[in-house]
């Protein structure tokens, strides 16, 4: 198939399953249930989706760093010199803090971030579960970066290597890593940012470097004492991807209709998560407890969740396939592999909710 | 080096700064002014030959006209609202504006889409001003408007003097109006 083409991404996804399974052996034989079927499913199927949706969305990204660089690129780089891409792996990470941290102390861009972080288990397919609708605001925080002037080749690859780096620390198979913890971003300084505790909230936003988080006092060391509750403290309780993307904006919008003045309906677009208006949920709610907590479960018959994983299968598949052809693709074409990609996601998530098509509440 | 334009920006820069020094306007209106001293300041390396870097003076010249000059007049005209009164309400309208700008000037090639949202808010500032019969207010909106119409149309009434000059000379003056009208109570 020669025109077939080998993308980093078309590469990742058989890695992503290959870690997925050996966590999954490891977790075995260690006799820790990390897994769960229907959870694990749906974090890949968002994986999913969000690869269709951002090789899509990804180009306004490239084309706008592109740009900026051309029109006001500052200085020249050398690629050759590993300064170059030291320095700018540094600066991206920096970057990709405010990013993150934007991503979770504004309402509107939360909305987009929240499903990254609606699972209530903490493992590798986790870090699959990456949001559709994020790629429209984030390259404007990279633009300091196309004003220095860091070429656009350099910017892609230390984008790909802070993304693929943030893998492996979703997993809680690997416990604290010593003097490491001071300085890199771990599984158990990110076992912090995904619980939903009260001493989790906001907390450790760093890509590779932990340093940011020290910096700017958002560091938060896991407590052996209080076992971490994963998830979002207004329980998704959904398995579907499209609903697991939209739910948050939903609920703007909902807050947004029922607040009298203006200022509030800008708070509920703009406001911090946190801030308690009339339909929004609050991080101000209760921390949960281990003991306590119910995970989201519905009990779908047996052949309900063989075809749900057979079609996830074939979805990944699909995904591959498309990321290798879409060179080849006219837009039309492109849009409609999308539209597929999200009816099979879709249909999925439909068919394991117990109630409702996108959600069980 | 261009002297006229070297001095007119260090003059644009000194008003700047003296506002940012001794007023007590909200944290929009000084995160605009911040904006066009800083642009002022890459105006001196660069026309004084300096430290010339002419793409960041460039850069955050654009961004004193999308982003900036609104700023000023959203401080001006919504005091005492979060908008103007929070840095975090602050860094989401420079954010969006540039954002926006930066996608006009780029995707769709309407590279005066900074100076229209400039030019614009400037005409909203003296309707407003005017109805509340706030005299400061009103005087810095016309100064502004007549700096960006000046600039605009390349209009050269001095051979000393070149367009960017009456910008920075008219800009300088306007805010320094504007920051006399919002002084903080």
């Amino acid at each position: 198939m020669s025109s077939f083409a080998i993308t980093p991404m078309v590469l990742v996804i058989p890695v992503l399953f290959a870690m997925i399974f050996l966590e999954l052996l490891i977790s075995y034989f260690k006799g820790m249930k990390v897994y769960r079927l229907q959870d694990t499913v749906t974090s890949i199927n968002t994986g999913l989706l969000s690869q269709f949706v951002n090789s899509t969305g990804a180009i306004i990204s490239v084309f706008m760093y592109g740009a900026i660089e051309q029109r006001f690129g500052t200085f020249d780089w050398n690629i050759e010199n590993p300064f170059t891409w030291v320095f700018a792996l540094l600066f991206y990470d920096f970057l990709y803090y405010w990013v993150h941290r934007t991503g979770h102390e504004v309402n509107i861009f939360w909305a987009a971030h929240i499903t990254h972080h609606s699972s209530e288990e903490f493992n590798i397919s986790t870090a699959m579960r990456q949001a559709s609708t994020g790629f429209y605001f984030k390259w404007v925080f990279y633009i300091p970066l196309a004003v220095l002037g860091i070429p656009l080749q350099v910017f892609i690859v230390v984008g790909l290597v802070d993304l693929l780096y943030q893998v492996w620390v979703h997993t809680q198979l690997v416990g604290k890593l010593g003097w490491l913890e001071k300085f890199l971003v771990t599984p158990s300084n990110h076992r912090v940012h995904h619980g939903q505790n009260d001493y989790c909230i906001d907390k450790n936003y760093g890509g590779i470097f932990s340093v940011w988080d020290q910096l700017f006092d958002t560091f938060a060391i896991e407590k052996e004492e209080e076992p971490i509750v994963y998830g979002i403290r207004k329980p998704l309780n959904s398995w579907n991807p499209v609903w697991g993307n939209l739910h948050y904006y939903h609920l703007i919008i909902q807050s947004v209709k029922s607040q009298d003045s203006f200022s509030k309906k800008l708070m509920c677009i703009f406001g911090v998560p946190a801030w308690q208006g009339e339909g929004m949920p609050s991080h101000k709610s209760e921390s949960p407890s281990v003991e306590s907590y119910k995970k989201f479960a519905t009990s779908p018959p047996s052949w309900v969740s063989f075809s749900g994983l057979l079609t996830t299968l074939f979805s990944a598949t699909v995904l591959i396939f498309f990321l290798g052809t879409k060179g080849h693709m006219s837009i039309f074409i492109q849009t409609l592999w999308v539209a597929i990609a999200i009816l099979m996601v879709f249909s999925v998530g439909a068919l394991w909710s117990s109630s409702r098509w996108y959600s069980s509440e | 080096m261009i002297i006229s334009l070297a001095l007119s920006d260090a003059f644009l820069f000194c008003i700047c700064f003296y506002i940012l020094l001794t007023g007590s306007q909200f944290i929009t209106f000084k995160f605009g002014v911040s904006l066009i001293s800083a642009a002022s300041f890459l105006g001196v390396m660069k026309f004084s030959e300096i430290f010339p870097l002419p793409s960041l003076h460039a850069f955050f010249s654009s961004l004193s006209a999308s982003s900036a000059i609104l700023m000023i007049i959203v401080g001006v005209i919504w005091r005492g609202r979060l908008v103007a009164t929070t840095f975090r309400y602050a860094w989401i309208l420079f954010v969006s504006s540039a954002a926006v700008t930066l996608i006009m000037n780029d995707v769709f090639g309407i590279i005066y889409f900074g100076y229209a949202i400039a030019g614009a808010s400037t005409v909203v500032l003296i309707f407003h001003q005017s109805v509340s019969k706030n005299r400061d207010g009103f005087i810095g909106g016309v100064l502004l408007l007549v700096g960006f119409l000046i600039f605009l149309t390349k209009i050269e009434l001095f051979a000393v003097l070149r367009p960017g000059d009456y910008l920075h000379f008219f800009i300088a003056m306007g805010v320094y109006k504007l920051s006399r009208s919002t002084v903080l109570v």
